[in-house]
């Protein structure tokens, strides 16, 4: 049976390349207060790695690493947790009242909720740009007789 | 108090959210959430209008940040009265969807979708800084799109692209003259704009007002830019509809002009005569071509720019009895357009169609409906006693006033028109014999909502009768006609 996916020299590179995007996306989330970067761009960079992985294995193999229905739970939780951030900040007095330690200035921990709306953000983000991406690659709209119909396609024959 | 003005658009999100992780297989949970969700946030713009139409405006800044540095909020009696319509109306919509939207697949998004739109529209009215009003108008305008597309038809998908075409050919026009006041002044608040605007060239000011103007009229349907509106408000699921019709277009649109005309560029008065022609043409423009649409929806969309044509030419006129104007007629137009699209939507819910040539005789066959449908009708038409004669009768005599005497003249012919389209469908739709009238009338939760609404159609010229007048319109009105940072904050160091 045919491999699914690219060449081995293009997996091989994907596979040692992506854990390295990952950190990399990682890294930009969490130390978006102190260094250029923040949840957004980390996660766009995250998301970059998913997309590797959809081009050189095949969607299937990117679903199983992150299944869409926990991407679609992530998406969610990471509005909420960006949420319950500025209500919490009720707390202190004022919506997205900063009510956590300040910490050591230039350390990780140095921002107080900054980090945690940051981390909020990169998850939400990760997730909703690779539901994105499983959407393009999975799902078709078909034209019917009354309309279009929504049908998730399998995968593309080669 | 004061925190209560964040919640009404973080109750909405929360909700969406909420309802997108826990319940999204479960369209029955996920609707009475989103009903408890959107009359959570109903009551406290409800507690908030109190507070600002009895204490004055609202001031909040996020973060417990000081003055220039925190984000913001602000309430004062003209949002306020946006800001409860707007929940009113959506509540409402919302009891009304729980059952119109059975017939549609993957209804729990649809909730979502539809929270994420109203936090939008609740987010640009509790702003003070026109940079967050563009933000919260990308949020409600994205979730609008994927709305109107959400019966998946081959006609709503290309509604939904053209209308995203067009407001995106708007956002970039408001987004550069954000880039631009952003430059030339160094801020990005209103109030703060206002004042940094007598230093500005008039080029400059004209260049300004000229894109934010073109953007925000895209966003109202103003006629040179409307070509959007009848696809999208027609091809949209009836609830959603109502909502874009009647607040959508308001709050995005008409609002912000507001804003701009009264509030950000008080020394070009010129601006107002361009609100006057676009007024002027969106008001026969929409009426003629109302009449001669088949599809009944598609003849309110037409309706709708018509209409949001008094309420520019209002703006335009300005002084105190067009600005009185242009608030009454949105408070009519509001209830009655919201009232006559979930109308057709019962309409179709039963009969499954909108074409007037398919439609015959539901006088006979659904007496209620009928019934709510005409008075929405009468109220846009400006019959005696609803909301909407007060407003046009007003708009009318501002116009006589200031000397625009044929401005006057158009509004009577146009109110004439109005009520002749209308004719025109009680005609050929409701009052047509059919030879066996059974009897079907639509389900108690469609027709509850437009009980309401149709009661609200009714009696919302109350607001003009002297000694509730001045607690609720004047007040607004009075932040249109001179509006100063200092009036909502004692003592501010600017």
């Amino acid at each position: 049976m045919k491999k699914k996916g690219m060449s081995e020299i293009v997996q091989s590179v994907a596979k040692m390349v992506f854990p390295f995007i990952v950190l990399y996306g990682i890294s930009l989330i969490l130390y978006g207060h102190i260094t250029p970067g923040g949840g957004f761009a980390g996660g766009v960079i995250l998301t970059g790695g998913f997309v590797l992985l959809v081009l050189a294995f095949g969607t299937d193999y990117a679903f199983r690493i992150l299944p869409v229905n926990v991407a679609k739970a992530l998406d969610s939780i990471g509005a909420l947790g960006f949420l319950a951030v500025a209500l919490l900040g009720f707390t202190g007095g004022a919506f997205f009242y900063n009510f956590l330690p300040k910490g050591h200035i230039f350390h990780l921990w140095s921002s107080g909720t900054i980090i945690i709306s940051n981390i909020m953000i990169g998850l939400k983000v990760v997730a909703a740009l690779f539901i994105a991406i499983a959407v393009i690659s999975k799902a078709r709209l078909i034209r019917t007789k009354d309309g279009f119909q929504y049908k998730q396609s399998g995968e593309r024959k080669r | 108090m004061n925190h209560l003005i964040t919640l009404t658009m973080a109750i909405y999100l929360g909700g969406a959210f909420l309802i997108s992780l826990l319940w999204r297989e479960n369209e029955t949970v996920a609707g009475a959430a989103a009903i408890s969700f959107v009359a959570l946030s109903a009551i406290t713009s409800v507690l908030l209008g109190i507070e600002v139409f009895t204490n004055g405006s609202i001031l909040y800044f996020a973060g417990g940040w000081e003055r220039p540095l925190g984000i913001a909020l602000m309430l004062d009696p003209l949002s306020a009265l946006f800001l409860i319509m707007t929940n009113v109306i959506a509540l409402l919509v919302t009891i009304y969807s729980a059952v119109y939207m059975k017939k549609y697949t993957w209804t729990p998004y649809f909730y979502v979708l539809f929270l994420i739109m109203l936090a939008g529209m609740n987010g640009i009215l509790i702003s003070m800084d026109i940079f967050n009003i563009y933000v919260f108008l990308e949020v409600a305008s994205v979730a609008s799109f994927m709305l109107v597309a959400f019966g998946l038809r081959a006609e709503e998908l290309e509604a939904a692209i053209k209308y995203t075409v067009m407001s995106f050919i708007a956002t970039t026009m408001i987004l550069f003259a954000i880039a631009l006041i952003y430059g030339f002044t160094g801020t990005l608040n209103i109030a703060r704009f206002m004042d940094a605007s007598a230093g500005l060239t008039p080029v400059h000011l004209w260049f300004l007002a000229g894109l934010l103007l073109a953007g925000f009229a895209l966003k109202a349907a103003l006629v040179p830019f409307h070509s959007w509106l009848p696809d999208a408000h027609s091809m949209a699921p009836a609830p959603v509809s109502a909502v874009l019709s009647g607040m959508f277009v308001k709050v995005a649109g008409l609002y912000v002009i507001i804003r701009v005309t009264a509030n950000i560029f008080t020394n070009l008065p010129q601006i107002r005569i361009l609100l006057l022609l676009f007024g002027a043409l969106s008001m026969v423009f929409g009426g003629l071509m109302a009449y001669g649409q088949k599809n009944i929806k598609r003849l309110y969309a037409y309706s709708t720019i018509s209409q949001i044509g008094y309420c520019a030419v209002g703006l335009g006129i300005g002084g105190y009895l067009g600005s009185l104007g242009v608030l009454m007629h949105f408070v009519a137009h509001a209830f009655s357009k919201a009232l006559l699209f979930l109308n057709i939507g019962a309409v179709e819910y039963v009969r499954g169609t909108v074409e007037s040539d398919d439609l015959k005789g539901l006088n006979d066959t659904m007496p209620v409906t009928t019934l709510f449908g005409s008075t929405g009708m009468l109220g846009i038409a400006g019959v005696p006693p609803m909301g909407n004669f007060w407003s046009k009768l007003i708009i009318i005599i501002a116009a006589v006033k200031a000397g625009y005497t044929g401005i006057a003249v158009l509004c009577i012919v146009v109110a004439v028109i109005t009520l002749g389209y209308f004719l025109k469908l009680q005609r050929t739709v409701y009052c047509n014999l059919t030879e066996s009238p059974v009897k079907k009338e639509a389900p108690k939760t469609l027709l509850v909502p437009m009980g309401i609404l149709a009661f609200m159609v009714f009696v919302s010229g109350v607001l003009l009768v002297p000694g509730i007048r001045e607690h609720t319109l004047d007040k607004a009105v009075a932040v249109m006609e001179n509006f100063s940072y200092v009036d909502i904050t004692i003592g501010d160091n600017r």
